[in-house]
Order: C-alpha cells, then sequence, then structure tokens
C-alpha cells in the first residue's frame, strides 16, 4: 500500500519547507518538495532532500541507552522504563535535598521548530523552578538593536523584496541560507533594480550582486556610519520623513558632522569613493531595502552596527513603504496560546522557598543560551542537565568549556537523534523520533505559512517524540512521587495542538489546524511595516541611535587572522552532520584562506593546517582563494565535519553590544575570534 | 513537432551553487548514497582586480556525437530522436568504457548494481510534458531545458563556454550558457599590497 503524506521541515530555517512524503509498506520511499506552498513553489533545497536518508541513516541511535562513565564511549541499551525512572528519581532526589529544583537545567533550543517541542519547557514548568538557559545568542542583539529603534521587530514579508529597487544585503549570505529569497532577489533585479553586497568575503551572493564591497570584518557600524555622514553631507535626505517620523535626528546629525570620514575609510578599508557610490545609490530612487544577516550581529557593535544600519532606511525614507523597510526578523507569527509555557507546578512546590533578587517573585532561574562557562559558577550548582533539541559542544562557544561543564554536572540527559559530541559527554541518551514519525505543526518565523506535519510512519526502533517522553517522564514522576507534576498527561497531541493553534485560527482563517493538510496558509500580517508611521518606541517615532564607542581594539598580533564562518549548502549549524546522503557533494570541510598569503606561506590547495589560538587547535585541509581577504580565515563547514573537528574549539565566549534590556542576557559575538595557523 | 535535439541552457548570473539540483535528483532517481548525476564546480579567477566568481552545474550534456554511445561495446547506449542520450542497463557490463570516454565524467557506475548509470534528461518526465528533476526543484531557474537547434540563431548573450572551463567541442555537448556577467567589485588590497613588499602587516582592529 502506498499513502501520500503532508510533512514540514521543522529546522530552525526561514523556509520551513512543506513535503510531500511516498510512504510503502510503513517506509518512506520517497519525499519531494509539496507545489502548494506558495513560498517554496515545491523546492527543496540540497539537505531537505537528504532527509529521508537521516530518517533510516545507520548513525541514528534508536534505543535509550547509558554511558557508564561519561565520554568513555561505553554505552549500554537500557529501558526507557529504567531510563526515566532514574532520572526521576534523581530529580525528586534534588528537591528532597535542596528543596527547591534550581539544580535542574534545562537547555533546549531550536532543533525542532514544530510547537509541540514547546512540551519539553512545559514538563520543567510543570514540576518547579529550575534553572534555564534561554534566549537566542544570535538574534537577541539585533532584535533588540530594532526595539530601540522601531519598538518592535518587524519586517516586510518575503516577495515584498521584489518591489524594490534597490537590494542592500549586509552580512549574509541568503544563496546558501535562504536559496527561495533569492528568487525574490533575482525578480527584483530582472525589473532593473541594483543589488549591492556588503560582507568581508565574496560569497555565493556577493558574487551575483551588481556592487560588492568589501568590508574589514567588525567595522559594519563606521561603514554605516560613513554612509549616513555622506547622505548628511549631500543632502540625500528624506526631509518629510525626518522631520514628521524620526526622534532625535538633530543629535545624530550632530554626531555626524563630528566624524572624520577619512578615519571611517581608514578602519573599514571601504574607499571613500565608495562610500560617496553607496550613499549615492541608496537615496537615489526609492524603494530602498536592506537584508540583515546574521554576521553583523556576531561582532561587538553588532547590535549599534543595526542601529546605524537601519538609521539608513530612516534617513532616505524607506521605512513604511512597499519594497523598503529591513527583511531581518520578527516573532508576529508566532502568536500561540502558550498553554505549556502557562503550566505551575503544583501548590506543594510552590511553597519553596526561593525568592528573585528583584522582586521576590518565585520564577525560573534564567542563563543565556550557550554560556556553558557561567554554567558552572551558579550557586546552587547544577546536578543535572537536560538537553533536548540543541547541540551546545558544536554550537555555544569555547567548546572546551562546554565539555568540561558537561563533565562536572552530575547528570546529563541528551535527547536526540544521532550522537551528537554533546550527547558524548551525556549520561543518558534518549532516542528521538523525527518529523516523519509524529504529528506537529510548524508555522514559518519567515513567510509564516502554517503547516501540519502528518505521522507519515511509526517510530523507529524505541524513539519517541520529545512531547512523549515528557509526558511519560511525568506520569512516572507522579508515580513516584504522587502530586509531583501538574502536566496534564491525559491530553494527546491532536489535543495540545488544537489548544495550542486557537489564537492562530482566525489569523489563518480556519476553524480546525487539519485543514492546513492540504491548504498553504499564511498568519495573517501585513505585507509592509509600520506603513501607518506609529513606531512602538516611547516617542512613537522612529528613533535614531546616540551612543557610539568609536574606541579603537588593538589587535591581539599572536593571533592575526580574523576566524569567520560559512555556513554551507549542506548543513544547518551541527544538523545535516550525520547526512551520509550530502557527504558526496564536491565540498570539504576546509579553511579558506587567501592566495597570496597562501603562498608566501608556501601552502598549496589541500595542504593541513593547524588553526589555533588561545583556546584549542583544529586541523583541516587548506583551500586557497582570491574572495577571502589577507587578514581573514573562513572555515567552511560541509557534512562531513563531524570526524575531526569542533570548530568553537576555536570560538571566545565575548559579549555583543546588546541583547540584556530585552532578554536576559547579551547576545555573543562569534565573529570576534583570531587564529594563527602553520603546516600540520 | 520534430524535436532534434534536447538540451539545456544554464545561467551562471543566477546559479547559487546551493546543490539543490543535484540533490533533487538524487531524490528523485533514488541514487544510492554519496552518487549523483549532476556536479557543481566552484569556478573562481582573478584577473586585475576583479575575481570572476560563479558555479556551474554539469550533468550529462546528451551530446550530438556522444563518445560513449561511439565506444560502447555492448552498444548499450542509445540516442532518441530528440538527442536525449539513454542507456539500456540490460546489456550494460559495467566494462566502464562509457565513463572513461565522456569529457564530462557523466557517466558512474553504480556501486551496487556495478552497472553504469547516468542521467536521462527525466525522459518520462518530458514526455509527460513535466520538467527535468533539476530543473524544477531549482529555486532560481538558473538551468532551463531547451531546444539547441533553436535557441543557437537566438540571442548573443548566449555563449557555448564559460571562463575557465575547458573548451571540448568534439561530442558536440547540447548545452548552452548565458554570458556570465560580474558586477563591480570594490576589494580590500592593502594586506595584499603590504605582502608583495614582503612581509604581512596588520592595523589595529577599529570595530
Amino acid at each position: 500500500m502506498e499513502f501520500i503524506y503532508s510533512n514540514v521541515c521543522a529546522a530552525d530555517c526561514r523556509s520551513s519547507c512543506r513535503i510531500k512524503t511516498k510512504v510503502q509498506n510503513g517506509k518512506i520511499i520517497n519525499i519531494a518538495g509539496d507545489p502548494i506552498d506558495e513560498y517554496t513553489l515545491g523546492s527543496l533545497c540540497a539537505k531537505g532532500y537528504a532527509q529521508m536518508h537521516r530518517v533510516y541513516s545507520a548513525d541514528r541511535i534508536t534505543h535509550p541507552m547509558k554511558q557508564i562513565g561519561k565520554g568513555t564511549g561505553n554505552w549500554i541499551y537500557i529501558s526507557w522504563e529504567q531510563a526515566l525512572r532514574e532520572i526521576g528519581q534523581r530529580i525528586i532526589e534534588i528537591r528532597e535535598k535542596h528543596n527547591n529544583l534550581l539544580p535542574v537545567c534545562l537547555n533546549k533550543y531550536l532543533g525542532n521548530m514544530g510547537i509541540l517541542s514547546k512540551s519539553v519547557d512545559g514538563f520543567f514548568n510543570s514540576i518547579g523552578y529550575i534553572t534555564k538557559m534561554v534566549d537566542s545568542p544570535c538574534v537577541t542583539t539585533g532584535i533588540e538593536a530594532l526595539n530601540f529603534s522601531f519598538g518592535a521587530s518587524k519586517k516586510p514579508t518575503p516577495e515584498d523584496m521584489a518591489n524594490a529597487k534597490i537590494i542592500v544585503i549586509w552580512g549574509g549570505n541568503p544563496a546558501w541560507t535562504a536559496t527561495h529569497q533569492m528568487r525574490y532577489v533575482y525578480a527584483a533585479k530582472d525589473k532593473g533594480a541594483t543589488i549591492v553586497v556588503i560582507d568581508p568575503v565574496l560569497t555565493a551572493t556577493a558574487a551575483r550582486s551588481d556592487l560588492y564591497v568589501q568590508i574589514k570584518p567588525g567595522t559594519d557600524m563606521r561603514l554605516a556610519l560613513a554612509i549616513a555622514k555622506v547622505l548628511m553631507e549631500e543632502d540625500l535626505l528624506d526631509i518629510e520623513f525626518l522631520n514628521n517620523y524620526t526622534h532625535d535626528w538633530e543629535s545624530f546629525k550632530a554626531f555626524l558632522e563630528t566624524i572624520d570620514l577619512s578615519e571611517l575609510e581608514d578602519a573599514t578599508e571601504v574607499p571613500i569613493e565608495q562610500i560617496r557610490n553607496i550613499a549615492h545609490l541608496i537615496s537615489k530612487d526609492k524603494p530602498m531595502t536592506i537584508w540583515l544577516g546574521a554576521g553583523v550581529q556576531h561582532t561587538i557593535k553588532g547590535g549599534n552596527g543595526f542601529r546605524v544600519i537601519s538609521a539608513l532606511s530612516a534617513m532616505t525614507g524607506n521605512i513604511g513603504i512597499a519594497g523598503g523597510n529591513i527583511h531581518y526578523a520578527t516573532y508576529d507569527a508566532w502568536q500561540f496560546a502558550g498553554v505549556f509555557e502557562a503550566l505551575k507546578p503544583p501548590l506543594k512546590s510552590s511553597v519553596e522557598v526561593i525568592s528573585n533578587e528583584n522582586n521576590g517573585e518565585i520564577e525560573h532561574r534564567y542563563i543565556g543560551t550557550g554560556r556553558y562557562s557561567e554554567l558552572l559558577s551558579l550557586k546552587p550548582p547544577i546536578e543535572l542537565l537536560w538537553v533536548a533539541t540543541h547541540n551546545p559542544v558544536s554550537q555555544a562557544p569555547d567548546s572546551k568549556a562546554v565539555k568540561k561543564a558537561l563533565n562536572s554536572i552530575d547528570m546529563v540527559v541528551v535527547a536526540d537523534q544521532f550522537l551528537t559530541s554533546t550527547a558524548e559527554y551525556a549520561d543518558y541518551f534518549l532516542p528521538v523520533t523525527t518529523q516523519y514519525e509524529q504529528e506537529d505543526i510548524v508555522v514559518s518565523y519567515w513567510h509564516y505559512g502554517a503547516a501540519v506535519n502528518q505521522k507519515a510512519i511509526d517510530p523507529i526502533g524505541e524513539s519517541k517524540s520529545d512531547f512523549e517522553i515528557m509526558r511519560a517522564l511525568a506520569q512516572l514522576l507522579n508515580e513516584l512521587s504522587p502530586g509531583f507534576s501538574s502536566f496534564p498527561v491525559e491530553k494527546s497531541t491532536s489535543e495540545w495542538l488544537d489548544l495550542e493553534m486557537q489564537p492562530q485560527y482566525p489569523k489563518l482563517g480556519i476553524k480546525d489546524y487539519r485543514e492546513l493538510i492540504e491548504k498553504y496558509k499564511r498568519v495573517n500580517i501585513p505585507a509592509v511595516p509600520w506603513a501607518d508611521k506609529q513606531f512602538q518606541t516611547p516617542s512613537g517615532k522612529y528613533e535614531f541611535p546616540s551612543v557610539f564607542n568609536l574606541d579603537k581594539v588593538t589587535r591581539n598580533e599572536q593571533y592575526p587572522f580574523r576566524l569567520l564562518r560559512e555556513r554551507s549548502f549542506s548543513v544547518l549549524n551541527s544538523q545535516f552532520r550525520h547526512s551520509n546522503f550530502t557527504k558526496g557533494l564536491s565540498e570539504k570541510t576546509s579553511v579558506i584562506i587567501n592566495r597570496q598569503v597562501a603562498n608566501s606561506k608556501d601552502l598549496e590547495e589541500g595542504a593541513i593546517v593547524k588553526l589555533y589560538n588561545q583556546l584549542g587547535e583544529i586541523v583541516l585541509p587548506v583551500i586557497l582563494s582570491d574572495a577571502v581577504p589577507a587578514d581573514v580565515v573562513v572555515i567552511h563547514l560541509g557534512s562531513d565535519y563531524k570526524e575531526f573537528l569542533e570548530l568553537n574549539d576555536l570560538i571566545a565566549l565575548i559579549d555583543t553590544d546588546l541583547g540584556d534590556r530585552f532578554s536576559d542576557a547579551k547576545g555573543l559575538a562569534f565573529n570576534n575570534s583570531y587564529v594563527d595557523f602553520t603546516r600540520a | 513537432m520534430t524535436l532534434r535535439q534536447r538540451g539545456f541552457l544554464f545561467d551562471p548570473n543566477r546559479c547559487l551553487g546551493c546543490r539543490t539540483c543535484i540533490m533533487a535528483c538524487a531524490a528523485n532517481k533514488n541514487l544510492p548514497v554519496g552518487m549523483y548525476f549532476r556536479t557543481i564546480e566552484n569556478q573562481e579567477q582573478k584577473i586585475g582586480n576583479l575575481i570572476l566568481k560563479y558555479y556551474l552545474s554539469t550533468s550529462c550534456n546528451h551530446c550530438n556525437n556522444p563518445e560513449c554511445f561511439r565506444l560502447c561495446p555492448k552498444k548499450a547506449l542509445k540516442k532518441r530522436k530528440d538527442g536525449i542520450v539513454l542507456h539500456d542497463p540490460l546489456k550494460c557490463d559495467g566494462c566502464g568504457t562509457c565513463t572513461r570516454s565522456c569529457p564530462f565524467e557523466a557517466p558512474v557506475i553504480n556501486n551496487i548494481t556495478g552497472k553504469m548509470i547516468k542521467c536521462d534528461l527525466c525522459h518520462e518526465k518530458i514526455d509527460e510534458g513535466k520538467q527535468p528533476a533539476c530543473i524544477a526543484a531549482c529555486p532560481v531557474k538558473a538551468l532551463q531545458l531547451i531546444n539547441i537547434d533553436e535557441i543557437d540563431s537566438q540571442a548573443d548573450d548566449i555563449v557555448r563556454r564559460l571562463p575557465g572551463v575547458i573548451k571540448i567541442q568534439i561530442t558536440r555537448p547540447a548545452m548552452r550558457y548565458k554570458k556570465l556577467k560580474i558586477g563591480s567589485q570594490a576589494l580590500r588590497n592593502s594586506v595584499a599590497d603590504n605582502l608583495e613588499q614582503g612581509e604581512l602587516k596588520y592595523k589595529d582592529d577599529q570595530v
């Protein structure tokens, strides 16, 4: 018997592609993009087509396991009953010992964008106040920047980009990270738009631009200030917009008058004539739109960099108009009921003596995602860590510090599909289903399409969804200690989905989420943000930034090369590493080095080098390229890289300039690490 | 309608190097893990102060004079009226003559069956009026299915080879390209200039 199911990719990606899955005798035999998807038009990405093989990968772990000695690799199969009982008993012991659950820590992140994965948070909410690693180390910087400037982070719909006459792509490579969006870039270009790419590296996107500007890494705020100064000096301004809809323009203008273009030229290494050229291009015509990539927000001045870049839109009056604005990020499509978030511990545990320093209210203890070295210094210390849909050893800065933290925590539980580099430091491995084995819903944060993910096949082996794991653990805890968890174990998957989706139904024009199986529906969000020019700032206007740190930072001479990462088309962070299906593609994990620099060090294509800094060293082959400037090395991550390196061994934990006002911690500057290298 | 030669038109000004074409083909044809009918090469050369960078997507070119067809000892290859080069697995004994003779290395030996496999231009889809998998999946329409005989007489922005790619015309590949366009580039040269004077010099970062 052959069946076709509707699925949706649950990876942390703009596209959230709808998939048609062909199942024969209970096995997936083919997957293809779903042509009803109005954003993808039925095309997946390279990794998307490999998903079927990921489901059936020989590397996948489908039985619960216990490791006898962390990091030893001495794993034994155990039953779900044993695994959950031992973990549950430990949770109860922790509460008996401390009279609270703060030594229990949850590190759940974005590996599964299905809304049912919120049940992991829900479970921990249902047992007590714990320590949670929260917020994105990436977008908190950018979102906060736009919150300061606009009062909220809003963006146009993807296709509004096709209306632009000038598109500036700043610090991003959508050709590889948002392939479907390039359709709209080209649609604009086909109608005569000019594409400008600003990036330290000549990326696949930059190679297709009309003007590529190679900026010295980390100097984005200075380049934006320089462009702003030219706009002001040459009177290339939208005075009507400035007068009516902005706040603090006069002080921003006064600041621009004090800065020296030639100093900015020197810092950014963008010649003054090019700075003028960019200013002329972005002001010659409307609408002009800006794509803000992840590059800028990963630097120590990324937040203010975003603020000044957004000021270019305000100065030229490109806010609130079709084809204008800033394409970055919004949470507006994620207005769920929050039933999992709303779960509270039973009355018994809420009498625990936990006082919040600020207001005395009882709540969780929060720490920023990725801040493992800080996790180690918490009092009371963490005794049990639960990691779900995340691989912090690979993704958090300073991988060695993460491993050290995992080694020092008494019990580490990792729920995943593969033995990730984090799972290697776990005491318990709980096998999780892929999206093909569970029902769920994914709402795209980019194109707002809401898609139902049907259960297409039975779970492989003994795998359970995160939801089923949490529900089983709640049940078991209540057996061991009646009333321990308030998790409503009687509710089915579809009841939960229906509850979470209630606020979305009117916005989608549906009455039941199952209507989405055969229909492409979008959460109803205006195509053009800020059309009414009513901003959500204290002044109600667009607010110019006012504080700039133009200090010089002395480069560490010992490590002369700035390390940047390139996300490949075949992986998404550390996901898809286990996908053998993409492994033969003509790309290997390597370090890309400027050709002249390599020649001066007698390094040939393919030479094996050791890259090192104060944190550690990694060894990998060299690609020579003119696309990388001489003071930068780029690590290109392919799907083959799990075997021999952890890139973040070389990435230091450094704060960005923004993030802790609207979230719990500042963002992390992943692009602020330096290395040197030598032939291995 | 008589179709003399089907082929591909590839636009290097659109290709993103995203490898979707390769993987859509592999998924559609259910190819063994790690085997593909299509490749993408990163082409990069510096000419003066300009870097010519583009991606080249290639599969079987369904040549007008295919070497595989000419040399196969088992006569396992045939050329359809519309030019598509097809392969008969029943006749093939996997000797590999075709893989060695093809200038584009298009035929590959299936390591499971031991027989040759290659792109068949999804001829069954074409016969149903559909597009080949690679073309249908490309998010930016960098690949098109064309009738080579018709395209030749058309626009002057069509070329037979791209910069940096070896010119192989003896087999008359059914492959045409859009002429490569490169925008302006403002490259940083200061450090490289220092390098030419014999040492690497780095300025303080003014981030």
